[in-house]
C-alpha cells in the first residue's frame, strides 16, 4: 500500500469515527488515538526520520496536511457536541417568557406638574423668566392693585376664601404676581415673566375645584401691542397643542386688562366641526388675556403713557385635560393611583 | 341673559339671520352660550272653524264639536269647554302635537267617543287671554292659519353670558340692537322722544348721590286682563312669566330698554314719596313674602308710613299693584350702582331690577321710559290719563375724553387711520366734538380712557382682523428661580426613585390632623369662609393629607403604594402667615405576592432614598436615630433629619402600626421634612480615577451586642489606618442564642497595588481588635 492510499484510509477512518462520536468524551478518545503522543499520526511523524531526505520532505508535507485536517475535523466535531450538550442543559432552565415583565419601580410626576413644566418650557424658550408670589396674599395685591376695588361687581365673579389674618386672602388668581414682578423690576424694561402657581376659589363641582393651578404671563415694554399678544399666545398654543390647530380671539372682560380678550382653540373632540363639548361652536376657550390696564401699570410703578404690556392667565388643568384626554376635573385631585398610573406617556400624546 | 332674535329684529331692519347674529355677537364680546329655536312646538296647531256642536251621548260635561280645517276636512273633537259655538274660530292641535307642558297629544277615546286631537285654551298654548275656556280667536286670519304664523313665526333665543363690562350697558334688547346695528353697519336705531316731566310735588329726595335721578309719573289706567299678544310672545321667549298688563309692561320695558321701572299702587301711598336711607331697624315686607330688617346702608322708597320698597331691588307688599289697580305711580330712576349692588348682596335678593341697577343703567332711560310706558298703555287699551309727574335731579352732560387715535393704534398694533377709528366709534354711539374730544354715551359707564376706546374699535372690527406679530426684546435667557429649580430637581429625583407625585388640597381641619396624631405645634391659618368644616384650616403638614390618599386608595384596592408630594404648608406667625415647602414621602412596607417574588419594602429602602436624594440634590442633610420621635412615629425606627444649619427639619421612619391601620395599611414608612430654599452642597468639579488593581474581598461574621449601633462599628473601623479599605457593608444578619450576628463584607482595593494575603489578614486582625472593646467578637 502506498503511503497516499494509507493516509486516505486513515482520513476515512477519522471521519467515520468523529461522525460516530456522540459525546465530547468520545471525541477526546479519538483525538488521543490519532493525535496523542502515541497516536497513529504522531507515530507516523516519528517514523519520518528513517526516510531519505527527499522522501521525508514529500511525506512530511502530506502527513502534516493530514494532521491539520484531522485536528480541524475533530475540533469542529467537539465544538458541535459541546454546544449541543450546553443547549440541552440550558433547556432545563427554560422560563416561560410569555409571563409578564416586572416593571421597574419608577414613579411619575402628577399630570398637572408635567403640563405646568411643558408650559413653562415653551415660555422659557421664548426668554420668559419664572416669578412667584405668596398663596396667602394681601388683598391689595389680589384685588385693588389689579383694579378690582372693594365694591366692584367683578368681586362677584370670584368668590374668595378669606383667612383669620386681616386683609389676607387665599389668592384667587396668579395675577397678583404681575404687580409683584413689576415692583421687583423697579422700572426696568422689559418685564417678561410667567408665574405658575396654586390658586383658590370657593367653587366645588364637576368643572370647578377649590384649589387649582394657573400660569400667569406678563410682558411690559415700550410699544407692546395687542398684535404682540396674539402672536405670542398663538405661538404658545401651536407649540403646546400642535401646528394643526387654529386659534380665535374674542373680546372679554377682566378688570386688570383693557382691551381684554379670550383665546379659543379648535375643539379637540370634534376638530372644529362642532359637538357637545364645544356647544356646537367648534371652539374651546383656553385662556384669558389682555392689554395691561393703565391703573395696573401705575400700581406696578410704570407710566402707562409710555409703557404698554400684555398679560394672560391660563388654567393648567384645562390644558392637562386636553393633553391627557381627561373629561372630569375632579379626578385629577382624587389621587387614585389607578387613575394616575394610566398616564405613563409623559404628555399623553405621541406626537409631542 | 336670554335674548330674543325677533325682539331685537323689531329695532334693526335688515338684521341678518340668527346664525350670523350669533357669530357677530361673539365677535363683539357677547358670549353666546347657546342659540335655541323657540316656538317650534306650535307648528302643527292651526286655526279651525266650529261647524257643529252636540252634547256627548254619555257625559253631561262633554261636547262633540265638529270643526272645519284649512284643507276643508272635518274633524270631530271631544271638548269639555263651555264655549266654542258654530262659527267660532278656535285653535286645533292634531294628534302628535307637543303641548307647552311637554305632553304629546294622542288620539284618546273619551267616554266611548274617539277624539283625534284637541281644541286649545289660551293657557294650553301658554298665553293669558282672560276668563274663557277655548281661545276664541278674534283676528282676521283665515281658517287653516298656523298658530305660529299668527304670533309672528318661531324665534331664536340666545343665551348670552355677559361679562361685567357689558352688563353695565348691555342687559336689554335695545342695547343688543344698537350693538348689532353697529356690527353689521346698519342704521343705528332711533328712539321715541323723551317724556317731559311736570313740576308736581310727588316726591322728596334725601341725597342726590344715592339717587342722581328720580322720576315719578302718576297714570290713571283702565284695568284690563289681557297683555298684547306680541308682548306675551316676546316675554315668554326670554323666559318671563305673564302676570297682568300693568306689571307685564314694566317687565317688558326692563328687558326692552334695560330700565327697571317700579309701579306703586298710587292709592296705597300715603303722602309724598321719599327717597332716603332706611332708619336703623325699620322693617319692610318685600314682594317675595320676606319680612326684612333694614339698616342705614339700605336705600328705600318710603311714604309717611315708612318704607314702601327697597330702592332698585324689590317692592313691598303694602303698595303692590294688582290687576284691579287703576292708579299707577310709575318710578323711573337712576341709582348709585354700588349702593344697589351691596343691598342686593346683603339681602340676597337677586332680582332683575337689582341686577340691572347694581351693574349700571342708562340715565337717559329715566326720560325715555315713561313715554314708552304711556305708548304701550295706549296700545294695550289701558291708558286713560297722566295725572301728575315730577323729576328730581338733572341729567349730567355726557362725559368727554380726548380722542387719541395714535394711542389706540399703539395699543392694538394696527395701522387703522383716524377716519376708520372715528367711524367705528361713531357707529357704536360715541360722538367726536369739534374740539376733538370723544363724547361718551350716557350708558357707557365702563368707558374712561383710550384703552377702553381701543377695545371698542377692536371688538367692532374684530380682534381676529388684527394680524399677530411677535415683539422683539433683548435676548436674555429665561430663568427658573433657584429655589424653584431646586424643588423641581427634588421632585424628579424622588419620582425616579419610584414614587408617584400626588396633589392634595391645602385645606384640612384640626380633626383630620388629630386623626393622624400629627402635632405640628404652632398655630394654623384659619379659613374664615370654608366650603366645608373639614377644610377650615390650612395644613401645617402634608402628612395627614397623604395618609388620607393611602386610605382612599386602599379602600378601593389592595396595592403597594409609593407616594410623595412637595408643596407648601402654612402657619400663623403672630401677625403674618408663613408658607414653607415640605416634602412628604409615604410608602407601604408590606409584602406583596408576585412572580418573581419582589423584595419586601423596608424602612431602610426609604432611608436609601433619603441618602440618594440628599446626594443627588445637594441637600446637605444629616441624620441620626432618635428616641425622641414625634408620637405618630415608631419609637424604635425613626431618624431625625437635620438641615445643613443643624436644626431638626424632619423625620424618616415607620408610622406607628396602630395609626397606619387607621388608613388601611399594616406598615407605613414616611419621610417628612422642610425643604430648604436652595441646594446647600455644591460639589467642586473633581474625579477619581478607576483603580486598576483587583479588589480583595473578605467576609467576617461577628456577634454584636444589641446596644451597639452598626454605625459605631463602622466608625471604629474607618478610624483605623487600613491600607486601601474601600467599603464595609452588612451582607447578612442572624440571630440565635448568641444574640445578633452581622456578616460584614470588607473590600480592599488600594490604588497602587493588590494586597497580599498576609496584608489582608493583618488588616482583618486590626478590625477585630478595634471592635473588641465594643463587645464584638467573631462568631464561632
Amino acid at each position: 500500500m502506498t503511503p497516499d492510499n494509507l493516509y486516505d484510509q486513515w482520513m476515512a477512518e477519522i471521519r467515520q469515527q468523529t461522525a460516530g462520536a456522540q459525546a465530547p468524551e468520545a471525541i477526546q478518545e479519538i483525538r488521543n488515538r490519532w493525535l496523542g503522543r502515541r497516536g497513529t499520526i504522531s507515530q507516523a511523524m516519528k517514523e519520518l526520520s528513517k526516510l531519505s531526505l527527499e522522501d521525508r520532505r514529500v511525506q512530511g508535507q502530506r502527513l502534516n496536511a493530514l494532521r491539520q485536517e484531522a485536528l480541524d475535523m475533530i475540533g469542529n466535531r467537539q465544538q458541535a457536541l459541546e454546544l449541543a450538550q450546553e443547549t440541552q442543559q440550558l433547556q432545563q432552565e427554560k422560563i416561560d417568557m410569555t409571563l409578564p415583565g416586572s416593571w421597574p419601580q419608577a414613579g411619575l410626576l402628577h399630570p398637572t406638574t408635567r403640563v405646568r413644566r411643558l408650559i413653562e418650557d415653551v415660555f422659557l424658550r421664548m426668554g420668559f423668566s419664572l416669578e412667584y408670589g405668596p398663596e396667602i396674599e394681601e388683598e391689595w395685591y389680589n384685588f385693588e392693585a389689579l383694579n378690582i376695588p372693594a365694591n366692584h361687581p367683578a368681586r362677584d365673579m370670584q368668590d374668595s376664601f378669606f383667612t383669620n389674618f386681616p386683609n389676607r386672602v387665599l389668592r384667587t388668581h396668579t395675577s397678583p404676581v404681575q404687580i409683584r414682578a413689576m415692583q421687583k423690576a423697579q422700572g426696568a424694561l422689559p418685564v417678561k415673566v410667567i408665574a405658575p402657581g396654586r390658586v383658590f376659589r370657593r367653587d366645588d363641582d364637576a368643572t370647578h375645584v377649590p384649589m387649582f393651578f394657573q400660569v400667569e404671563g406678563l410682558v411690559i415694554d415700550r410699544g407692546i401691542t395687542l398684535a404682540d399678544l396674539k402672536g405670542t399666545l398663538t405661538a404658545m398654543a401651536l407649540e403646546l397643542l400642535g401646528a394643526n390647530i387654529a386659534t380665535r380671539f374674542r373680546p372679554s372682560y377682566f378688570p386688570f386688562t383693557e382691551p381684554s380678550v379670550e383665546m379659543d382653540v379648535t375643539c379637540a373632540a370634534c376638530q372644529g366641526a362642532g359637538c357637545r363639548v364645544c356647544k356646537g361652536t367648534g371652539w374651546v376657550e383656553i385662556l384669558g388675556s389682555g392689554m395691561v390696564h393703565p391703573e395696573v401699570l401705575r400700581n406696578g410703578g410704570y407710566n402707562p403713557d409710555e409703557i404698554t404690556g400684555f398679560a394672560f392667565g391660563l388654567g393648567i388643568e384645562r390644558m392637562a385635560m386636553r393633553l391627557f384626554g381627561i373629561d372630569d376635573l375632579r379626578l385629577l385631585y382624587q389621587n387614585d393611583m389607578q387613575f394616575l398610573s394610566q398616564f405613563q406617556s409623559y404628555i399623553g400624546r405621541a406626537s409631542l | 341673559m336670554k335674548a330674543s332674535y325677533n325682539w331685537i329684529a323689531r329695532y334693526v331692519p335688515g338684521l341678518p339671520e340668527p346664525s350670523q347674529v350669533a357669530e357677530k355677537l361673539t365677535q363683539m364680546g357677547w358670549e353666546v352660550a347657546s342659540a335655541e329655536p323657540w316656538g317650534r312646538w306650535y307648528e302643527p296647531v292651526e286655526l279651525v272653524e266650529v261647524t257643529h256642536r252636540v252634547k256627548h251621548p254619555d257625559a253631561d260635561h262633554l261636547s262633540i264639536v265638529t270643526v272645519a280645517r284649512g284643507d276643508r276636512s272635518r274633524v270631530d273633537v271631544v271638548t269639555g269647554a263651555s264655549n266654542g259655538m258654530p262659527g267660532d274660530h278656535v285653535w286645533y292641535a292634531p294628534v302628535g302635537t307637543e303641548l307647552v307642558d311637554g305632553r304629546v297629544l294622542e288620539a284618546v277615546s273619551m267616554r266611548g267617543v274617539l277624539s283625534p286631537g284637541m281644541l286649545l285654551s289660551a293657557s294650553e298654548l301658554g298665553y293669558v287671554q282672560g276668563p274663557q275656556d277655548l281661545w276664541i280667536w278674534q283676528g282676521p286670519e283665515a281658517v287653516g292659519t298656523r298658530f305660529l304664523d299668527a304670533i309672528g313665526g318661531w324665534d331664536t333665543v340666545f343665551e348670552l353670558e355677559l361679562t361685567p363690562n357689558l352688563a353695565v350697558f348691555g342687559q336689554s334688547m335695545q342695547a343688543l340692537a344698537r350693538e348689532l346695528a353697529a356690527g353689521f353697519s346698519l342704521p343705528r336705531p332711533e328712539w321715541d322722544p323723551p317724556f317731559a316731566y311736570g313740576q308736581d310735588a310727588l316726591a322728596l329726595r334725601e341725597d342726590a348721590q344715592d339717587c342722581p335721578l328720580y322720576g315719578l309719573v302718576s297714570y290713571q289706567i283702565r284695568p284690563q286682563d289681557v297683555t298684547p299678544l306680541w308682548m306675551q310672545t316676546l316675554l315668554r321667549a326670554i323666559g318671563q312669566r305673564i302676570i297682568f298688563p300693568a306689571v307685564d309692561l314694566t317687565n317688558f320695558l326692563l328687558w326692552d330698554m334695560g330700565q327697571p321701572l317700579h309701579a306703586f299702587d298710587g292709592d296705597k301711598v300715603q303722602g309724598l314719596i321719599q327717597v332716603r336711607r332706611a332708619r336703623p331697624g325699620e322693617e319692610l315686607l318685600t314682594l317675595d313674602g320676606q319680612q326684612r330688617t333694614l339698616t342705614v346702608e339700605d336705600l328705600v322708597i318710603a311714604d309717611d308710613q315708612g318704607p314702601l320698597a327697597l330702592a332698585g331691588v324689590m317692592g313691598g307688599v303694602r303698595s303692590a299693584i294688582s290687576a284691579e289697580t287703576g292708579h299707577v305711580m310709575l318710578e323711573s330712576a337712576h341709582f348709585q350702582p354700588s349702593l344697589i349692588f351691596q343691598t342686593m348682596r346683603r339681602h340676597q335678593i337677586y332680582s332683575d331690577a337689582a341686577l340691572h341697577f347694581g351693574k349700571g343703567t342708562d340715565p337717559l332711560a329715566v326720560f325715555l321710559a315713561p313715554a314708552r310706558y304711556r305708548a304701550l298703555l295706549g296700545e294695550a287699551g289701558l291708558y286713560e290719563s297722566i295725572q301728575a309727574s315730577q323729576l328730581l335731579g338733572h341729567m349730567e352732560a355726557a362725559r368727554q375724553i380726548p380722542f387719541e387715535p395714535g394711542k389706540i393704534r399703539k395699543l392694538l398694533g394696527v395701522e387703522w387711520d383716524d377716519k376708520k377709528i372715528q367711524a367705528g366709534l361713531e357707529r357704536l354711539g360715541f360722538g367726536i366734538t369739534a374740539s376733538g374730544d370723544v363724547l361718551i354715551p350716557h350708558d357707557r359707564h365702563d368707558v374712561s380712557g383710550s384703552h377702553d376706546l381701543a377695545e371698542e374699535v377692536a371688538r367692532l372690527y374684530g380682534i381676529d382682523t388684527i394680524a399677530p406679530t411677535v415683539f422683539s426684546a433683548p435676548a436674555v435667557p429665561g430663568r427658573r428661580e433657584e429655589g424653584e429649580a431646586y424643588r423641581e430637581l427634588i421632585k424628579d429625583t424622588v419620582a425616579e426613585a419610584g414614587y408617584w407625585e400626588v396633589v392634595t388640597r391645602s385645606f384640612t381641619s384640626p380633626e383630620r390632623v388629630a386623626r393622624a396624631e400629627v402635632n405640628p405645634g404652632g398655630e394654623a391659618v384659619v379659613v374664615k369662609n370654608p366650603l366645608r368644616d373639614e377644610e377650615r384650616t390650612l395644613r401645617q403638614s402634608l402628612l395627614p393629607g397623604l395618609l388620607e390618599v393611602v386610605e382612599t386608595n386602599r379602600s378601593r384596592r389592595s396595592l403597594p403604594l409609593r407616594l410623595f408630594e412637595l408643596a407648601p404648608v402654612y402657619r400663623a406667625d403672630g401677625d403674618t402667615p408663613l408658607e414653607a415647602n415640605e416634602l412628604a414621602v409615604v410608602e407601604t412596607l408590606e409584602d406583596f405576592p408576585g412572580y418573581p417574588h419582589p423584595d419586601t419594602p423596608h424602612v431602610l429602602d426609604l432611608k436609601g432614598v433619603l441618602e440618594q436624594v440628599n446626594v443627588r440634590c445637594g441637600m446637605g442633610l444629616t441624620w441620626r436615630q432618635t428616641d425622641h420621635a414625634p408620637e405618630y412615629l415608631h419609637p424604635g425606627r425613626t431618624l431625625e433629619i437635620r438641615s445643613p444649619g443643624g436644626e431638626v427639619c424632619g423625620y424618616l421612619g415607620e408610622v406607628r402600626p396602630r395609626i397606619a391601620q387607621r388608613y388601611h395599611a399594616k406598615r407605613l414608612g414616611v419621610w417628612v421634612m422642610r425643604v430648604g430654599a436652595a441646594p446647600a452642597v455644591r460639589e467642586a468639579p473633581r474625579m477619581e480615577r478607576p483603580v486598576r488593581f483587583p479588589e480583595v474581598v473578605r467576609d467576617l461574621s461577628v456577634v454584636v451586642p444589641a446596644q451597639v449601633a452598626y454605625q459605631s462599628l463602622v466608625q471604629a473601623v474607618k478610624a483605623l489606618p487600613l491600607p486601601g479599605l474601600r467599603s464595609v457593608a452588612p451582607i447578612d444578619r442572624y440571630s440565635g442564642e448568641f444574640g445578633q450576628s452581622w456578616t460584614l463584607r470588607f473590600v480592599f482595593q488600594p490604588d497602587d497595588a493588590t494586597l497580599t494575603d498576609a496584608e489582608v489578614d493583618g488588616a482583618m486582625q486590626q478590625i477585630l481588635d478595634v471592635m473588641a472593646p465594643l463587645g464584638v467578637s467573631i462568631r464561632q
